[in-house]
């Protein structure tokens, strides 16, 4: 189980250390993520070898949001008055996305269809 | 009371004990509005500010928990990878919805938010809404948004597309399954998922798809499009 940890953290780093180096700004975890995913890819690092240690942390993902989530202590004046136009927001913006996403999908794939 | 308190343990038990009481009455409910994470900052926050307990100080033990999220974006490669042939097999589809759902949440976002008067911090928090929070995370900080405003919003819209995904695929006439998933893994991310899933197998799939390559391609997409409207 070390060992899965342990490559996991090395590409974390690996993935700091290159965002460190380019001009856009990309988060390092994320340049992380497309090192891990091509080296799955390429097979230099096996499935079998970090899948179980990778799951664990997956099953319990939500945790880690917990402590930025209750930073917004200290944004509490800015959401006083702005509670319910954040929700409908999110809402309204969530029904426009997916239907929208949806529909383009659907007429792709209807397009190559025909 | 300050012996008690300094000291990174209090902040990771607080944190865990918001968290599996979170994840327990989930658990027990099944309904998305029950988000753990929620439940979790509504446990929480009260007890930081009954107290007066210094944010800080519980930061002592939260910045522990949070120095994860890392590896944990890290790791969604995973999930990612061992899907990824259902990418290759509707490469064009997957990724014209994808682009075109990215583009759809962020000029939403921008304007909806914008006419109803919001504030522009608050606006800029929401740009990211719609993808899986490690990666909302870091893109919040680079259009300056606030953070935890940021993971609220991410919750609120998983939350209303796992309560809201079927009715909108039946507004939308969306019939097909691959864009049933994609549509609601694009703007819902793991939380909409977890209805796609039970949805159908391959709802599930093409949702859990597109939390990895939204996520992915936002990256690229929102940092340019903040230049332009903003």
């Amino acid at each position: 189980m070390i060992k899965q940890y342990a490559i996991i953290f090395m590409v974390t780093y690996l993935g700091e250390i290159v965002s460190k180096f380019i001009n856009f700004p990309f988060p390092g975890p994320v340049i992380g993520m497309l090192i891990f995913l091509i080296l799955l890819e390429k097979k230099i690092i096996n499935i079998d070898l970090v899948e179980e240690g990778a799951n664990t942390i997956l099953r319990n993902l939500a945790i880690f949001f917990i402590p930025p989530g209750v930073g917004i202590i200290s944004a509490l004046n800015l959401l006083s008055g702005n509670v319910l136009k954040i929700a409908l927001t999110m809402i309204l913006t969530t029904i426009i996305t997916m239907g929208v996403t949806g529909i383009t999908v659907q007429y792709l794939i209807n397009r190559r269809r025909k | 009371m300050m012996v008690f308190l300094d000291s990174p343990l209090f902040g990771i038990c607080l944190t865990m004990a918001g968290y599996i009481i979170g994840l327990e009455i989930y658990k027990k409910f099944k309904l998305p509005i029950l988000n753990p994470i929620l439940i979790a900052l509504i446990i929480i926050i009260p007890i930081l500010l009954y107290f007066k307990i210094p944010l800080e100080t519980y930061n002592k033990g939260g910045d522990l928990i949070s120095f994860f999220l890392g590896p944990a974006t890290v790791v969604l490669a995973v999930p990612l990878y061992k899907k990824i042939d259902l990418l290759k097999q509707n490469f064009i589809p997957i990724l014209g919805g994808v682009i075109v759902g990215i583009l759809t949440s962020i000029l939403s976002c921008t304007f909806i938010g914008k006419m109803l008067g919001m504030d522009l911090n608050l606006v800029k928090s929401s740009l990211p809404k719609s993808i899986t929070t490690p990666i909302a995370i870091e893109l919040s900080k680079q259009v300056e948004g606030i953070i935890p405003i940021t993971i609220v919003m991410v919750a609120i819209t998983g939350i209303s597309g796992a309560i809201l995904a079927p009715f909108i695929c039946k507004i939308f006439k969306i019939e097909n399954k691959i864009a049933k998933g994609i549509a609601i893994g694009t703007a819902s991310h793991a939380v909409g998922t977890s209805r796609a899933i039970e949805m159908g197998e391959t709802e599930g799939a093409m949702s859990g798809l597109a939390i990895g390559v939204a996520g992915i391609l936002t990256v690229f997409i929102l940092p340019l499009l903040y230049l332009l409207l903003f």
